[in-house]
């Protein structure tokens, strides 16, 4: 079907049977359209990554579009230290870890009794997971905060 | 007898491996939205005890300015995150599938695809640090380069003043968003048959036609999904806004989900700010009803079409 060959076009003058073979202008006419809008969706990402490696003297002096001079790393050390980098990192993983992990045994229960035991009011169920899915959480969030209050696990000691 | 023990017993220990995840969603979402519900009803600095006033918060809010600017803004963001995004994505995966794909090859169109994705992996705070830092009217890169072409006209101060500042958090979300589209749309298009294209390119269509008899009904299903989950998010959006307006200036970016956590935290007026999240639920809950029905029922007319 597609090696049709190519002298015997049915309407030559559509343009479209002839860019089928990969010619014509127009073509670098909509990729140059199309690259140039992922250029404007890079800008701001080259912007951050010329200028996290310059000193704040050489932002003042020569602005935010050229070049570094230097390969300044002060910044970074002095962010990591200052909000104590590694304390973060370390609540990131453990809630993220503890979530993947508890997540995944809560839902292959779940889905064990749902998708293998086939229990009754099975769309019903889906249906309310779904729902409450969708619940914004400032719905949820003042009275967790308060039942966390309650319990008294707001004020964090050790890693937490 | 022998054909109904084994249907009721495994139903009944099935439900079993349900109570773990049953009895975290009572504590979690459960208890806490009832709760809210009760808060809402309450008059409440988060302190103390809860003064029941019945619907005072709700009367209340339905005379609050603020209250109707945020909605106003909520469409706004719906603009912002779901119809510029979708419309854009659906042009920019058809060009990329059914003619960049094409006329130069998989790989250019799926690296282009990867570009636009990009600004979907970073967290919001980054891109709330990174976009006030770039829109800053003193040294962002935005005003310095505008200043440096002899452009001090345009150099505003971009998320201070009232007027720019909803327009400039609209352009933010179309940055973040428009890889989503992209990427689920194309890989709706990989789904359908290119037999399709090719018989519609022999009898001459030209690209529009193939987008409009082709593309657009056969990827109809993950346009549902792209703006059923988008307008939930923007209906939702708190983080970028908490990063980079604060709501402000004047609440000229206020959303509900924003103007709900003022309430509760910063301003202590807990039954207040739970009201203005009963409503935002409802809202929600009335959209995304809404949408399934209407899924539903074109899918309907589709089946019975055919």
């Amino acid at each position: 079907m597609t090696v049709a060959t190519v002298p015997q076009t049915k309407s030559p003058t559509f343009t479209a049977n002839r860019d089928r073979h990969k010619r014509g202008a127009m073509r670098w006419v909509i990729l140059g359209i199309i690259v140039l809008g992922a250029v404007v969706m890079m800008i701001p990402f080259v912007i951050m990554l010329l200028n996290s490696f310059k000193s704040p003297q050489e932002y003042s002096n020569s602005g935010p579009l050229t070049f570094p001079t230097e390969f300044y790393t002060q910044g970074l050390t002095n962010f990591w230290t200052r909000v104590n980098y590694p304390e973060k990192l370390l609540n990131s993983i453990i809630i993220s870890s503890t979530v993947a992990v508890a997540a995944t045994l809560i839902s292959l229960l779940n889905a064990y009794a749902l998708g293998v035991g086939r229990v009754r009011g099975k769309a019903w169920l889906v249906g309310v997971f779904m729902l409450a899915n969708m619940i914004p959480q400032e719905s949820l969030v003042y009275p967790l905060y308060f039942i966390a209050k309650q319990v008294g696990s707001t004020t964090r000691s050790g890693p937490w | 007898m022998s054909t109904t023990t084994p249907k009721i017993r495994p139903d009944v220990s099935y439900w079993a491996y349900l109570i773990p995840g049953g009895a975290l969603f009572l504590a979690i979402i459960v208890l806490p939205f009832v709760m809210n519900i009760y808060f809402s009803l309450t008059r409440w600095p988060g302190l103390g005890d809860p003064t029941f006033i019945g619907l005072e918060n709700y009367t209340r809010l339905f005379q609050d300015a603020v209250f109707w600017t945020s909605f106003r803004n909520s469409i706004a963001m719906i603009v912002a995150m779901v119809v510029v995004p979708t419309l854009l994505g659906l042009l920019l995966a058809a060009v990329l599938f059914d003619y960049i794909g094409k006329k130069f090859s998989g790989q250019v169109s799926s690296g282009l695809r990867a570009v636009y994705y990009l600004p979907q992996i970073l967290p919001v705070a980054v891109v709330g640090i990174l976009w006030s830092w770039i829109l800053n009217p003193q040294t962002g890169a935005l005003n310095v380069v505008l200043r440096s072409l002899g452009l001090d006209a345009l150099a505003l101060n971009w998320l201070g003043s009232t007027d720019t500042a909803l327009p400039s958090v609209m352009t933010v979300m179309v940055w973040v968003q428009i890889g989503y589209p992209v990427v689920i749309f194309m890989s709706a298009l990989q789904r359908v048959d290119p037999e399709l294209y090719e018989a519609a390119e022999l009898d001459g269509a030209g690209w529009f036609t193939r987008f409009r008899a082709i593309t657009l009904p056969q990827i109809k299903p993950e346009t549902f999904v792209v703006t059923l989950t988008c307008t939930i998010a923007a209906l939702k959006v708190f983080g970028p806004i908490y990063v980079l307006t604060r709501g402000g200036p004047e609440n000229s970016t206020n959303v509900p989900s924003y103007f709900a956590y003022q309430n509760f935290f910063p301003k202590s007026q807990v039954g207040y700010g739970a009201a203005i999240a009963t409503v935002l639920t409802v809202i929600v809950l009335v959209v995304a009803a809404v949408f399934i029905v209407l899924q539903t029922r074109s899918e309907k007319k589709e089946a019975e079409g055919r």
